[in-house]
């Protein structure tokens, strides 16, 4: 296995410290760069070249969300995992929207950062579980029309999005539905065509905004 | 609106001796210029006794006969010639007349006789009017000697004016028409300015009117109006009453307008003994006989000249501006008064400006005072203004720099809770975790779960205040998502169905105003939870090109009979105004209430 370079950024330098010494004791992570705020994370991405991008949402000159629009819009697959203080959903689904793969609550970080890594490198989305549990618990209101849409979807499909909504990984909802991976991401194309759906995350950000967070075990 | 009155009346009467030669019909009027007079000092003399006094008439030194301050009857003889057979009548202008008889020869060693008496309805044949008018029942196509005999109580000087009667009335009809415009202007300033005595409880605006009104009367006096029309008020008609009575209000008026106390303390203190002096005249006259009198009147009038020219120019030498207007005012009153007295001496051509001279004198005199009065209630009012402009700005800057400044404590304490205590307290949480991680012991590793748990409450709580201090999201998303979200969470937690349409409205606002905005939805969206009781609730945000619109309405009880002025209105009325918009309460239409704020962009604000 290779060694994976990191960069990380954050304006808070015991917290960064902290966070730099339990990736690299992680296993085949190499923290190549230490940004303290969102501009210098955005050049040490030009010039560093890492494999993936971890960025603190509060940061000065650019906040996480700039940084990371700013990155995807050079490197669209570069894997970026935004951590935050904010337990909150606007903030969560605006990174989404980004394109932001990872979302990690810092007062989880030593705990989900590793986790985070190895499924954002995947090419798997990460959400703290703390973070999705919180989402669930949340009311939710049904989108408009979001209903006659899920109407048109097939049975399979309609489990499928829920699992969705509840924060699965692909690997996950096929561990649960007792089909192959391959299965589940043909699944997942379907219904994204099915529905027109488009942009970062859409499917994901569809099924949370449809279902309002699946509460009901599948 | 004085000024031009002011030009007004000054070029119509400019204009109006260009037209001098108006076409009047019958035989031009003709002056009794230098006639011959002669004084019957016990009032005895008979008009055969006069006429075979022929020798003792002497030939009047000035144009007009001027038998001055007298109680003695006067005799005056001239003659006529009647060239056609026209009905020529003589008029006669004086002040206080009392008993006019003309004679002349009907048949030789016989006497004719007209007659007029003050007051009394006298012989059908006079004219009744300001200046009475009597026929001369003149012989056509020759010369005819006629005898008139004069008495009065104020200072005779008599303008005798021959002509038919049809020239005579279209003349007086003229000078009563302008009379008429002078005294009605007079009257408007003094309305005007009693009213601006009411108002403004200023005493000079008072000393003003009474000034107008004394002089009024006393060209009234000498227009000889106040006999024709108030004959029974004789007290009324002594030049003895008015004009004091001018002279005295003239004096207390100066002294207000010019602030003579403080502006020219030594010339002030002369004010006390000209005041005793002008009204010891109206008393000095019940005892005095008129000749004196007119003697003592003239000496007050001239030491009362004295002291308004001295005060005047004294006051304005100091460097009070307004001292000119009174100067000017004071100016025009003496010189067209000398106009006046020169048409009479044929120094200066009849028309209508000499002839009305003394009366435009008083008019323009009264125009350009309340002018300056005028000028002083501006001056008030700009001054009272001025504060009043500067009292709000100064409200505003201050209510403005109040909110600035809990903003920015508002986001310093945030900001504090957040990076200092919250990653403090993210740190410890950390550290729990990687104990619990690293320690075998169980008991450790419950305490160490037990005690993150703990800390992730202290953090949520950490974040709720911080929160609700200052909204997280307004740097990291923009005030728009800010908007919605705070829309989207005000709708759950209070269970009311958000609806929700808001226009990109980010970097319109500097940052201030952006979370002015932001407080301002925050305030109208808390109002409408605690008080409405509504079920659905409608937030929409307008961008239009030079302003905002946030209309909030929702189903609930309305604002009917509501405290419009409650503390959550009175913070978004404050910031509304800061941002110089306006905030409007719709009237109830069925349920509900409606609510709209404007909010004007300023492109010239520094985003």
């Amino acid at each position: 296995m290779n060694t994976l370079d990191i960069l990380i950024a954050d304006d808070h330098p015991i917290f960064l410290k902290g966070l730099r010494e339990v990736i690299e004791s992680g296993g085949n992570y190499r923290v190549i760069y230490q940004a303290a705020n969102g501009r210098e994370a955005v050049d040490g991405v030009r010039s560093k070249h890492p494999d993936v991008v971890i960025l603190d949402i509060d940061m000065p000159q650019l906040n996480g969300l700039q940084a990371a629009e700013e990155i995807l819009l050079t490197k669209p697959e570069m894997p970026i995992i935004l951590l935050t203080m904010h337990k909150v959903k606007d903030a969560f689904m605006k990174a989404l929207e980004i394109g932001i793969l990872g979302y990690v609550l810092k007062e989880n970080a030593v705990v989900d950062i590793i986790h985070a890594i190895q499924s954002v490198t995947a090419g798997n989305a990460y959400i703290s579980p703390e973070m999705s549990t919180y989402l669930l618990r949340q009311k939710h209101k049904t989108a408009a029309g979001a209903g006659d849409m899920l109407a048109t979807l097939t049975p399979s499909e309609f489990r499928i999005i829920h699992l969705v909504a509840a924060y699965k990984t692909s690997k996950e909802i096929a561990e649960e539905l007792h089909i192959s991976e391959k299965t589940v991401s043909n699944h997942r194309m379907n219904i994204t065509r099915k529905l027109s759906l488009s942009g970062k995350n859409s499917l994901l950000r569809f099924a949370i905004e449809a279902t309002g967070g699946s509460k009901t075990g599948f | 609106m004085l000024r031009s009155l002011f030009l007004f009346l000054s070029g119509l009467l400019v204009f109006l001796s260009f037209d001098a030669a108006a076409q009047r019909p019958g035989l031009p009027s003709r002056k009794v210029a230098h006639p011959l007079l002669l004084e019957d000092a016990g009032r005895e003399l008979t008009i055969t006794e006069v006429a075979a006094m022929a020798d003792r008439f002497r030939r009047s030194d000035n144009a007009v006969a001027i038998p001055g301050a007298t109680t003695s009857a006067w005799w005056v003889k001239f003659d006529v010639e009647n060239p056609l057979d026209d009905n020529l009548y003589i008029s006669i202008a004086s002040a206080g007349l009392q008993e006019i008889d003309l004679y002349h020869e009907s048949i030789p060693g016989q006497f004719s006789n007209v007659s007029y008496r003050a007051g009394a309805s006298g012989d059908k044949q006079i004219i009744q009017s300001n200046m009475p008018l009597l026929p001369l029942h003149a012989p056509p196509g020759k010369q005819t000697t006629y005898y008139l005999r004069v008495t009065g109580n104020a200072v005779l000087q008599l303008r005798m004016e021959i002509s038919s009667i049809e020239n005579h009335l279209a003349m007086q009809r003229e000078d009563d028409f302008i009379n008429g415009i002078f005294y009605g202007v007079l009257a408007a300033l003094m309305v005007y300015n009693l009213f601006a005595f009411l108002t403004l409880r200023d005493v000079t605006y008072l000393l003003y009117v009474l000034y107008i009104l004394f002089s009024g009367i006393s060209t009234l006096i000498l227009n000889n109006y106040i006999l024709v029309f108030f004959p029974g008020a004789g007290w009324l008609n002594e030049m003895t009453t008015g004009l004091p009575g001018g002279m005295l209000f003239g004096v207390l008026f100066t002294n207000a307008f010019l602030r003579v106390k403080q502006h020219a303390p030594r010339i002030y203190r002369l004010s006390a003994p000209v005041l005793l002096f002008i009204l010891a005249v109206p008393l000095a006259a019940v005892f005095i006989p008129w000749p004196v009198m007119y003697v003592v009147l003239e000496i007050a009038m001239y030491v009362t000249f004295a002291y308004w020219l001295l005060a005047g120019v004294t006051v304005y030498m100091k460097g009070f501006r307004p001292a000119v207007y009174f100067l000017v005012g004071f100016s025009l009153l003496i010189g067209l008064g000398m106009v006046y007295n020169m048409r009479d001496n044929d120094l200066l051509p009849d028309n209508y400006f000499t002839r009305h001279s003394a009366q435009l004198g008083t008019a323009l005199e009264a125009i350009i005072l309340s002018w300056a009065l005028t000028s002083k209630v501006n001056f008030y009012k700009r001054e009272k203004e001025a504060l009043q402009r500067h009292a709000l700005e100064q409200s505003s800057a201050f209510s403005k720099e109040l909110i600035r400044i809990q903003e920015h404590e508002r986001k310093r304490i945030a900001s504090e809770l957040h990076d200092s205590v919250g990653q403090q307290l993210i740190l410890i949480k950390n550290r729990l975790l990687m104990l619990r991680n690293k320690t075998q012991d169980a008991e450790a590793q419950s305490l160490s779960v037990d005690l993150s748990g703990n800390v992730a409450d202290t953090i949520q709580e950490i974040r709720n205040i911080s929160y609700s201090l200052r909204p997280y999201q307004m740097d990291m998303m923009g005030l728009t998502q800010s908007i919605q979200s705070l829309a989207d969470e005000t709708g759950d937690a209070a269970n009311i169905v958000m609806e929700t349409g808001i226009d990109n409205i980010d970097h319109l606002f500097s940052p201030e105003n952006e979370m002015n905005v932001y407080r301002i939805v925050q305030e109208l969206l808390n109002n409408m939870v605690k008080h409405a009781g509504a079920t659905r609730c409608n937030l929409r945000i307008h961008r239009a090109v030079w302003l905002i619109k946030i209309i909030v309405t929702d189903d609930g009880v309305g604002f009917t009979g509501k405290n419009e002025h409650g503390f959550g209105l009175l913070g978004i009325r404050e910031r509304v105004q800061i941002m110089g918009g306006q905030f409007i309460i719709h009237p109830d239409e069925g349920a509900g209430a409606a609510l709209t704020v404007n909010i004007p962009i300023s492109y010239h604000e520094h985003t």
